[in-house]
């Protein structure tokens, strides 16, 4: 067993003016995980360290944080022999690694995340295409951990103006559900699709592997579907991935 | 910290719901079709906290869709089998016969669960101790799936929604339910609640044990609360090992590590040993009969470095895996598993409470308003649960008591509830921060998870019982000394975790004597004593009721209405 070093970020608005860090010995080996290093200092050297865990198999999306500078779930990223964990960017800390995601939770309130359909559902299974179910499928993978928040820099830039990722995905769950009658095109243009600059760094961290990206894309490709005038909207980025979807579609 | 003793939330409702699994969303979205003004309240957050949110597996259910040859008759049959003839048979029924109908219900109010290739219909799992492909999925988060279409719908219906709100006691004025109070943890300040009815719906307690695949949260929060309420408990000997729990890292130790059916066993010597266990139905024998093979294997010196067996998924074409279990297929890479190529090392890990609250065919429990379901409730599984069965009972228990409660809050009015008495249940969490010179509930919980693994876990004997009872002892006089590191009462993890506490030990007691009790062995409960199953005398329930500040236990027998062990025992 050796030495790990690790740096942890701690914070109490109640107590401290400011944020500070402070460094932990632990035993380290490798392939345990960074959760095995937050539960050793909590366990072993500081009861009052905070931060949330649930279920430790990354279904609850409790346990984000900034692990080396890089957002992730601490149950599913090793530790490294030194180390750095601070919470996750662009979300209030309430406590050490305890965000504030109420606040995030609250920004979706708008988006009406059910099935909204005029249609009499029917008494047995609907036909699902197979395209559509896989769409759906990946978007309905997100355990809303706000990796993709933390790293956003439109939602950075601007939280009114843009929704973040994880709001985004979720809403296109519904968006690419078959069944779904409800115009989210419109819903994602009011959560401010159109400010997405396209990088692409929410695809680097989802611990799902979901590609947010692709959803804003759908979304912008229906958008300009309903309207031409909306070109001028459209950043210089959004506007080539449009171009390059729209000659790909007359291949 | 000083906590002014007139602080206080207030609330009112006809169904108070507590827990926000499968169970609890399901009973406050079928209590809000019936007319009730309903609440949920949840010790963490929606879709985060609760077991359901951790099921990878599949809903078993016989609908229209199902295979040639299949039927509820039989899926009722495979499931009294399967639980050693301990399920309440009238409750089996009704879960045979309603699950199909709660599976397309969730499927209109948003979910989708996997479907054949042409899209038409269900794609279909088996599960051990299931005679047919009969379980409806979605990848490896079934669970979760579930909980998002019925928050979702709980949202749209505006079911008035409490987070992080533990519960501590529930009120009652003598003859029926009146509400409950616990701790809103985010500002520490105190709940009241008047409700006409409560359904409980808390899980189990899997982290009683050492290894658990249970999220942390899980941890008897219902058994206590009922028990404490004056209803019954029965069966709560019978504590399920799932076969397949993760060995490394310690902090994934005893997490699902993947599905029987996608799984072939071998020991350290590469052999199928589950032939020497089960031949005929290997691998997908119930899993009273798995775990105990893995643990006799790796008595036996052919275990993994690690202290596990191997699951062998190599077997399968390339990309199955990755396609059908894709969040564990994340993780097999992360740790540098290929499972096209490697073996997964994997030991039992404490995974369901098949006993809990006695209840009626409305899942009503013996306290008049108080509905209980999902693992909170006991009687579908009796002895041993098979796989698949837990999201079918939770639709389904959540149905029958969501609308029971409905019902029984439209006859009648709000019971008076006195403030005064009722904060005196939550002083005790306040004391807590203030506390000094005791044990920090972390060690004082590693000391019960120890204690009952080792001593009342899937092997148990008299001496190890009595054994428990006295270390159970000990450590419950270090309950109410219990200490906290950080002072301040808003989100306070290590108060909440002290709290657990009680629900956990008082769990723990109920397990350990009714485990002494049953002198015999039958599903999941193995007396090394007792190597046998004694159906002369064993056909029966152990009921556990609190009287006077005392446990005390009866027995009562199984519910053999349909079908029974064979001619000659009955």
């Amino acid at each position: 067993m050796k030495k790990g070093k690790v740096t942890v970020f701690r914070y109490d608005p109640t107590r401290d003016e400011q944020p500070y860090f402070e460094a932990h010995e632990f035993p380290f080996r490798p392939g345990i995980f960074v959760l095995d290093v937050a539960n050793h200092i909590y366990e072993k050297i500081d009861g009052s360290f905070s931060f949330y865990s649930s279920c430790r198999n990354s279904h609850c999306g409790l346990c984000g944080a900034k692990i080396n500078g890089k957002p992730g779930l601490m149950c599913r990223e090793f530790a490294t022999q030194e180390m750095t964990l601070e919470p996750l960017s662009n979300i209030s800390v309430i406590r050490d690694l305890m965000i504030d995601r109420q606040q995030y939770e609250e920004t979706m309130g708008g988006l009406r995340l059910f099935l909204d359909r005029l249609k009499e559902p029917a008494s047995q299974p609907e036909k699902i295409e197979r395209e559509d179910l896989e769409l759906f499928k990946v978007a309905s993978r997100c355990v809303e951990c706000y990796a993709c928040v933390s790293i956003c820099p439109a939602f950075e830039e601007n939280r009114h103006e843009f929704l973040g990722p994880a709001g985004i995905v979720q809403m296109s769950r519904h968006a690419v559900d078959p069944r779904d009658e409800l115009n989210r095109e419109i819903v994602a243009h009011s959560a401010g699709v159109l400010n997405c600059t396209l990088c692409g760094k929410c695809n680097s961290v989802c611990p799902h592997g979901i590609a947010p990206k692709t959803y804003v894309e759908i979304l912008l490709s229906r958008l300009k579907e309903i309207g031409e005038s909306l070109e001028n909207h459209l950043n210089l980025s959004q506007r080539a991935v449009l171009e390059q979807r729209g000659s790909e579609n007359e291949k | 910290m000083e906590k002014k003793n007139w602080d206080m939330i207030n609330f009112e409702t006809d169904v108070l719901v507590i827990g926000g699994g499968g169970a609890g969303a399901m009973a406050a979205y079928e209590a809000s079709k019936h007319g009730a003004n309903v609440m949920i309240v949840l010790k963490g957050r929606p879709q985060r906290c609760g077991s359901t949110i951790t099921a990878p597996g599949a809903i078993a259910g016989v609908g229209d869709w199902h295979v040639p040859g299949d039927s509820p008759d039989i899926h009722f049959m495979d499931t009294i089998k399967g639980g050693s003839f301990l399920g309440e048979q009238g409750l089996v029924r009704i879960m045979a016969e309603e699950s199909a109908e709660a599976i397309l219900e969730l499927e209109r109010i948003g979910a989708l669960w996997e479907r054949t290739e042409d899209g038409k219909t269900y794609a279909l799992r088996v599960g051990g101790g299931h005679s047919f492909y009969r379980c409806t999925y979605l990848e490896d988060r079934t669970g979760r799936e579930m909980l998002r279409a019925l928050f979702g719908e709980l949202k749209k219906r505006n079911v008035r929604i409490l987070s992080d709100t533990i519960i501590l006691k529930l009120l009652d004025n003598g003859d029926r339910v009146a509400g409950a109070v616990g701790l809103e943890m985010a500002t520490c300040e105190m709940v009241l609640f008047r409700a006409k009815t409560v359904i409980l719906a808390c899980g189990g307690a899997g982290n009683l044990y050492l290894h658990t695949d249970n999220p942390t949260g899980i941890t008897g929060d219902g058994f206590s609360l009922a028990l404490e309420s004056g209803a019954q408990l029965m069966d709560m000997e019978f504590v399920q090992f799932f076969p397949l729990g993760f060995c490394f890292p310690p902090s994934l130790k005893g997490a699902l590590a993947t599905i029987p059916g996608y799984t072939r066993l071998r020991n350290s010597e590469g052999e199928r040993f589950m032939e020497k266990y089960d031949p005929g139905q290997m691998e997908l024998s119930t899993r009273d009969r798995v775990s105990p093979g893995i643990l006799t294997e790796i008595k036996e010196g052919r275990g993994g470095p690690n202290g596990g067996v191997f699951a062998d998924m190599t077997y399968h074409p390339p990309g199955f895996i990755a396609r059908n279990l894709p969040a564990l297929y994340q993780l097999y890479c992360k740790l540098g598993i290929d499972p096209e190529k490697d073996y997964v090392e994997v030991a039992p890990t404490c995974h369901f409470f098949m006993g809990g609250a006695k209840v009626d065919e409305n899942w009503q429990s013996t306290v008049p308003g108080l509905f209980v379901a999902g693992e909170t409730a006991a009687g579908i599984h009796g002895a041993n649960r098979l796989g698949q069965n837990a999201l079918a009972d939770l639709l389904v228990s959540g149905k029958r008591a969501g609308r029971g409660a409905a019902q029984f809050s439209g006859e009648t009015g709000h019971a008076p509830v006195d403030p005064k008495t009722a904060r005196k249940f939550v002083e005790y969490a306040f004391r807590m921060l203030n506390n000094s010179g005791g044990s920090r509930p972390i060690s004082l919980r590693n000391r019960l998870r120890l204690l009952m693994w080792d001593k009342a876990g899937a092997y148990r004997t008299e001496t190890g019982l009595e054994e428990a009872l006295k270390d159970l002892d000990e450590l419950k006089a270090d309950l109410g000394r219990q200490s906290i590191t950080l002072t301040s009462g808003p989100h306070n993890q290590e108060l909440l975790e002290g709290l657990e506490n009680h629900f956990l030990v008082a769990t723990a007691k109920c397990v350990i004597e009714a485990a002494l009790k049953r002198t015999e062995s039958r599903g999941a409960h193995f007396r090394e004593d007792y190597p046998e199953t004694d159906n002369d005398s064993w056909l029966e329930h152990i009921v556990l009721y609190e009287k006077n500040g005392t446990l005390n236990m009866k027995k009562t027998p199984a519910d053999l209405r349909e079908m029974t062990t064979s001619k000659e025992t009955r």
